[in-house]
């Protein structure tokens, strides 16, 4: 009985079949994760080949060999989440000073006015749309930096500063612009730690009706609020955010950087959000400096994100960059949209040349993993 | 007679206690991942919430309890196909987590040995798409930890089963993995200045090592309608370790190489991480036409050891005094090693609840309605801080039919039998919210349904 039930193990047929069926199959390659949540402020990586026009040298959108473009504040056009039609308001050296220049871009990428955009002769000239007039500003010989784009009802508000503090100018169509006569934000000697004059204003509207100012000043990052945005006041005596505290680097492991912000911490810009638990997170990038001396003497920098949970306190920032160029990266501006967001930066050669350096506005994007479609023509105008 | 009997159930025992030594020298340190948690094994299974382990002789014994082998009566060959599709997101995208699809099947092999019941069955879940896939993510990179990439894999299984008594069946056996080796070593030219200039080469020695972990059971008859059963599944982990050397010279065509690159990657990731389990189960026959049965399932997820790479880096590029490289780009230097965050998991015991209801019979054929339910609470902690193992708790409801042909004719005297299954499991959605404001990922809300169907022929000689 037994021999006989032990048999079948001679029939292997019937399996041989299944197994040969079996791997007969064929299958397709499987996908990557996708939909993945993000608080959308990186980390990035540079813009590759392909995602700008040919022409351009990537990682660079906005370049002239003359204006040495800086100090990028982005704005989109449209409220439509979908829409990548931008506005840039950015430094540029003209005439002697620094003036805010304005360009824009239908992708976000493809500036009007780039060394790029030149299909048919020499690249067109954006225009300059605020330059330093006013005693407080310096004068007509007095310079303009650390443009801050806004949208207020159909308008556009331009912070920018100067020799005196922070100023404001306003538009209907971001072209043409009326001055404050005086600035909205000046130094305060009680607040002992700006030690300079306030520079690199970031403002934004926050879903109470608060306006939200952040600044730089001295090696620290301020904020200052107001009901209107035009009368602003300082929220205490302290920074919101400082220079992470220095390290010895003899006492680090192997493998492991000193702060990459330990110097200063700069440039702010402000994109508040609201979680999809109703929490409001006061979401800021910036620029964050190295000490001294590093780096062949050149300050090492990079962009930081740092943060907090509702309208008011310190700032909570990342212990490592969001987006680092090898080229010093500076002064980001941010835009965002349902595709992803991009990051702008200074860089202070985009020429690749120890013997002819100038600055350009490099990009970057997140998600990382994702690719950017296929670039749009250039605009036709600013 | 009773004298003679008792002498061979001796020396079975004694082979027994051989054979389990065998078994036990297949015992990794770690055992592995597959679908058949997540997804069950077989039409009827499945469609009875997986609560079998008192009431199984098909070749999915292999997986809910080898012993139930002991109680086949004949020769069965089966074989199936099933398909579970993810409808999973997180703030309301799609994650885009791959369907699990493949061949299902496996066959029983019963006997005698000594005049005691014994039987050998062989499973196989034949992923249609891959044999097996390893991906390892960042530690913060959400992903749905439970059901992305780890049940991408094949299961094979063979074991066997003896009935010492006609009240108790034992059973065990191993099923087999594939672990992975390799080095990656490229040298050639990076052009800094013209990337694509560079001229690298590049050459993969990899190497697949059979793993096992081991499963045991046994299945006590208590009355004609009442059994239980005791189960254990072995532990098991992927261990992939990879190994890359770069060596290059760096520079531009105009300038010549500056320097040389060396750089030494050591990657080690466990992957697919299977806990080891223990199953209590139970079958109650309520009455000739109607079955009940109830599994609970302790699994061990508080061993887990989550797939993260754990990357050892040596990097030398030494610049010649007084030089640098072109543009001002500093010369990079060696990373730190990884350092894996502890997750938060816990333990989690998982009933299993299965009703079959012979709705049909005739003479020559039965017809079967069957349903199951089984809760799987996460195990995964509040992800609060810096990782994201993304995972819900899992309602997961299914139901089935079957058809069972009495020796339908003279090439197949044994039962012939079809079933289909599907399986609708629910994941709550919920909110995952972050204590550090700076995090990266942000708050999210995360959840979702998971589909699973499939048929199975088995085909009894």
């Amino acid at each position: 009985m037994a021999t006989q039930s032990l048999g079948v193990f001679a029939s292997w047929r019937p399996l041989a079949l299944f197994l040969c069926v079996s791997c007969g199959t064929l299958g397709t390659p499987g996908g990557e994760p996708a939909g993945l949540p993000s608080s959308g402020v990186g980390p990035f990586r540079a813009l590759q080949l392909g995602e700008l026009t040919p022409k351009a040298l990537v990682p660079y959108v906005f370049s002239n060999q003359t204006a040495d473009y800086r100090e990028p504040s982005v704005v989109g056009t449209s409220t439509d989440p979908t829409s990548t039609t931008v506005w840039m308001y950015v430094v540029g050296h003209v005439g002697g000073v620094d003036v805010i220049v304005r360009t824009r871009a239908d992708d976000a990428r493809s500036f009007y006015g780039d060394t790029a955009d030149n299909a048919t002769a020499a690249p067109p000239t954006p225009p300059v749309v605020l330059q330093a007039s006013q005693s407080w500003e310096g004068g007509a010989t007095g310079n303009l930096g650390g443009p801050s784009a806004l949208m207020v009802s159909g308008q556009l508000w331009l912070y920018y500063a100067s020799a005196g503090g922070i100023g404001l100018a306003q538009s209907s169509d971001g072209l043409t612009f009326n001055k404050l006569s005086e600035p909205v934000l000046t130094p305060d000697a009680s607040a002992t730690w700006e030690t300079t004059t306030p520079r690199a204003p970031s403002v934004a509207v926050f879903p109470d009706g608060s306006w939200h100012m952040l600044y730089g000043a001295g090696v620290s990052i301020g904020e200052a609020t107001s009901s209107d945005g035009l009368t602003w006041t300082r929220v205490d005596g302290n920074p919101i955010l400082s220079p992470r505290p220095v390290v010895d680097p003899s006492t680090l492991p192997a493998g492991v950087v000193a702060p990459f912000d330990e110097g200063q911490v700069d440039d702010p810009v402000l994109a508040p959000q609201t979680t999809v638990d109703g929490r409001l997170q006061v979401r800021v990038l910036y620029t964050g400096y190295g000490l001294l001396g590093g780096d062949g003497g050149v300050r090492a920098s990079s962009i930081g994100f740092a943060a907090r949970f509702g309208d008011s306190g310190p700032l909570l920032s990342q212990p490592d960059p969001v987006f680092t160029t090898t080229l010093h990266g500076t002064a980001p501006a941010f835009f965002e949209w349902s595709g992803g967001s991009l990051v702008y930066v200074s860089e202070d050669n985009a020429s690749l040349s120890s013997s002819m350096p100038f600055p350009a506005i490099a990009a970057g994007y997140a998600p990382a993993t994702n690719t950017l479609p296929a670039p749009a023509p250039f605009p036709t105008g600013p | 007679m009773r004298r003679e009997r008792n002498r061979k159930i001796g020396k079975i025992r004694k082979e027994i206690f051989l054979i389990f030594p065998i078994f036990l020298s297949f015992l990794s340190k770690e055992a592995k991942a597959n679908p058949l948690d997540a997804f069950g094994f077989g039409s009827r299974e499945t469609a009875m919430g997986g609560a079998v382990a008192a009431d199984v002789s098909d070749f999915s014994a292999g997986y809910y309890n080898p012993a139930g082998l002991a109680k086949a009566r004949g020769f069965e060959l089966s074989i199936g196909y099933f398909r579970a599709d993810h409808f999973l997101s997180m703030n309301g995208m799609n994650s885009g987590v791959d369907p699990v699809k493949g061949i299902v099947g496996g066959a029983v092999v019963p006997g005698k040995v000594y005049g005691l019941p014994f039987a050998i069955g062989v499973g196989l879940n034949l992923p249609d798409d891959r044999l097996t896939r390893v991906r390892a993510l960042a530690q913060d990179q959400p992903r749905w930890e439970l059901y992305d990439n780890r049940n991408q894999r094949l299961w094979f299984g063979v074991n066997a089963a003896i009935s010492p008594f006609p009240w108790l069946q034992i059973g065990g056996g191993v099923t087999f993995m594939a672990a992975t080796l390799a080095t990656l070593d490229i040298t050639g030219h990076l052009d800094l200045a013209s990337p694509t200039d560079s001229s690298l080469r590049h050459q993969v020695v990899a190497d697949l090592k059979s793993v096992t972990y081991p499963d045991f059971g046994a299945r006590v008859e208590v009355t004609k309608n009442l059994a239980f059963a005791l189960v254990y599944r072995g532990q098991f982990g992927l261990d992939l370790n990879v190994a890359a050397n770069v060596k290059a010279g760096i520079g531009a065509a105009a300038y010549g190489d500056i320097t040389t690159l060396a750089l030494g990657l050591q990657t080690d990731t466990i992957d697919s991480f299977l806990p080891q389990q223990v199953v209590l189960g139970g079958s109650w026959k309520l009455t000739d036409d109607l079955r009940t049965n109830l599994d609970v399932t302790w699994v061990n997820w508080g061993a887990y050891v989550p797939p993260v790479t754990r990357i050892e880096t040596q990097l030398s590029v030494p610049l010649p005094p007084g030089t640098q490289l072109p543009g001002g780009v500093p010369a990079p230097t060696t990373p730190a090693p990884t350092v894996v965050t502890p997750v938060s998991i816990h333990d989690t015991f998982v009933p299993h609840l299965g009703v079959e209801w012979r709705a049909l019979a005739r003479p020559t054929w039965e017809g079967f309605v069957r349903g199951g339910y089984e809760y799987d609470r996460s195990p995964l902690g509040a992800q609060t801080g810096t990782t994201n193992y993304v995972d819900r708790d899992r309602h997961a409801v299914s139901a089935g039919l079957g058809l069972r042909l009495i020796a339908p004719g003279k090439i197949l005297p044994g039962d012939v039998r079809f079933d289909v299954h599907s399986q609708l499991s629910v994941l709550a959605t919920g909110t995952t919210t972050k204590n550090d404001p700076s995090d990266l990922v942000g708050d999210y809300t995360a959840g979702g349904h998971i589909w699973n169907v499939g048929l199975m022929a088995t085909v009894g000689f």
